[in-house]
């Protein structure tokens, strides 16, 4: 569905933001895409959307050449960006004007998902009266909606209150489906952490990890134990009470993940 | 490329109907106002004389500043970075996304203008009357160089349209800007180099520029240079990245 091989970007000529970046993306799911500050998650989501354009090497979504911004190609994906801008109109209109462009866009889905964010009572008030949280849950349950085979999504949780977090996380996996990529950019781990199937980071400009909820669960155990005494493990970060650790999965059994503690074990075997 | 990359009837419709939401209030502002000074202008000249209003005069101004005014301000989602990403991820083609705006911004807004100075003078011609003073009527078809203005609005309309996607800030300001450099450029360069080289009869004050011959010239070039400006914003268009 995504194949980037051998990625070159930069802003500026001479420092590269992606060197040799390869990405291969075959099966759907909901995929988390973390870094940090910096590291290109939004550049790699515009490069993917066509927003970029990459300098050299191939980039490929969906069988099409992002840069192109082919209407087939962009009526199968969404792109909902941390900082947005709303036209001037209420819901209902946004609705009628922009759903037209979507094929698969399921008006009885929006107005459920609508509903699920406690926003059915404000589909006719312009949506820039509206504060940052209901905005936003207006274009997730949009985006939802139109059933498109891509969604990106960067720090979709920022501006949600707590329980429209929870519903985040329900209509991501109900929308979610074999055909269709999730990608979610964040650093909010710990509100997308149950809903990922794989973990993508990225760092200096490169691929570090690229590997499913399973494989990682069934690779490392995640602990926490008191002292480092006589353990043997691949990464420890001290707590106030005792220490996170991760150590080989011997019993290839599937264990709880901490994303934060393996992102940071990551980020740290590649300094 | 497949089939229907470039146009298509019913997804250029709904870009048309999706754009017209978008434009809709610079256009309808933009005509109140300049209608509404064109208003105000002709009271205080001879709404309380018998001064005989020319129309015609009224009529090209308030369409030339307008039409200008109106191209400049043409994709207003390139002023904001969030609302062109919007704009630029919206499925619809370069193509189709440029000609719903030129429709709009190229004959919409022309069309509209027309209806709004007919009620203009209506307006007027009722006020007039009730003062018992004389109005003359105003035959936009009777003006010989009618099609002569269109193409100049167009031409000129084309400069604004190609600079509201060049500069994402202020590119009404930033357009007229570049248009009086290159006049002042190609005055200069006409004062001091063609008409010397090439004219003999070479006077300060009279260059290649302004002779006849380049009158019937300019024409020519505005047939040539509309679609050059058109084709080069499809291409800004098409390049932009964010």
């Amino acid at each position: 569905m995504i194949q980037i091989n051998q990625m070159y970007f930069a802003y500026k000529k001479d420092i590269p933001l992606f060197e040799n970046l390869s990405l291969e993306i075959n099966s759907g799911g909901i995929y988390g895409l973390l870094g940090k500050n910096g590291a290109g998650k939004t550049s790699l989501i515009k490069i993917i959307s066509g927003l970029l354009f990459p300098h050299n090497g191939n980039v490929n979504v969906l069988g099409f050449n992002p840069p192109k911004r082919s209407p087939l190609f962009l009526s199968q994906l969404i792109l909902l960006p941390e900082e947005f801008d709303l036209p001037p109109m209420s819901i209902k209109r946004y609705e009628e004007v922009f759903s037209s462009f979507y094929p698969d866009f399921d008006k009885d889905k929006f107005k459920l998902y609508l509903a699920k964010f406690d926003l059915d009572s404000f589909v006719l008030q312009n949506m820039n009266t509206l504060s940052y949280g209901q905005k936003k849950k207006a274009l997730l349950s949009f985006a939802f909606a139109s059933n498109t085979k891509l969604l990106l999504l960067d720090e979709p949780t920022n501006g949600l209150d707590i329980p429209s977090k929870a519903v985040f996380r329900k209509l991501c996996i109900e929308a979610s489906d074999n055909d269709k990529v999730f990608i979610i950019s964040t650093h909010q781990v710990k509100d997308v952490e149950r809903l990922l199937d794989q973990i993508i980071i990225i760092d200096k400009g490169k691929i570090v990890s690229n590997q499913s909820i399973n494989e990682i669960s069934q690779t490392y155990k995640f602990e926490f134990v008191d002292s480092l005494d006589n353990i043997s493990f691949l990464y420890s970060e001290q707590m106030l009470d005792g220490y996170k650790i991760i150590t080989d999965n011997s019993t290839n059994e599937p264990s709880q993940i901490d994303i934060e503690l393996y992102f940071n074990a990551i980020i740290n075997k590649n300094k | 490329m497949k089939k229907n990359d470039l146009f298509d009837t019913n997804r250029f419709l709904i870009t048309l109907k999706a754009e017209s939401n978008r434009l809709k209030k610079s256009v309808l502002v933009n005509l109140v106002a300049t209608v509404g000074i064109l208003f105000i202008i002709s009271l205080l000249v001879s709404g309380i004389s018998n001064v005989m209003l020319n129309f015609n005069t009224f009529f090209y101004i308030g369409l030339y500043i307008g039409s200008f005014i109106v191209a400049g301000m043409a994709f207003p989602d390139f002023r904001k970075k969030e609302s062109t990403i919007r704009y630029l991820t919206l499925p619809a083609s370069v193509f189709e996304k440029q000609v719903s705006q030129m429709l709009i911004v190229f004959v919409g807004y022309i069309l509209f203008y027309v209806i709004a100075f007919y009620l203009y003078w209506i307006l007027i011609w009722g006020w007039r009357h009730i003062l018992g003073l004389d109005t003359t009527f105003f035959n936009i078809f009777d003006d010989p160089d009618l099609t002569k203005h269109f193409i100049t609005i167009w031409f000129w309309q084309s400069v604004f349209f190609l600079g509201s996607v060049w500069f994402s800030k202020s590119p009404i300001i930033k357009t007229v800007l570049i248009i009086f450099s290159v006049i002042a450029f190609l005055s200069l360069l006409d004062l001091f180099v063609i008409t010397k080289i090439f004219f003999d009869n070479y006077t300060a004050h009279h260059g290649f520029i302004h002779s006849n011959f380049n009158i019937e010239f300019n024409s020519y070039l505005y047939y040539f240079l509309i679609p050059l400006f058109w084709v080069a914003t499809y291409f800004k268009i098409k390049e932009k990245q964010i």
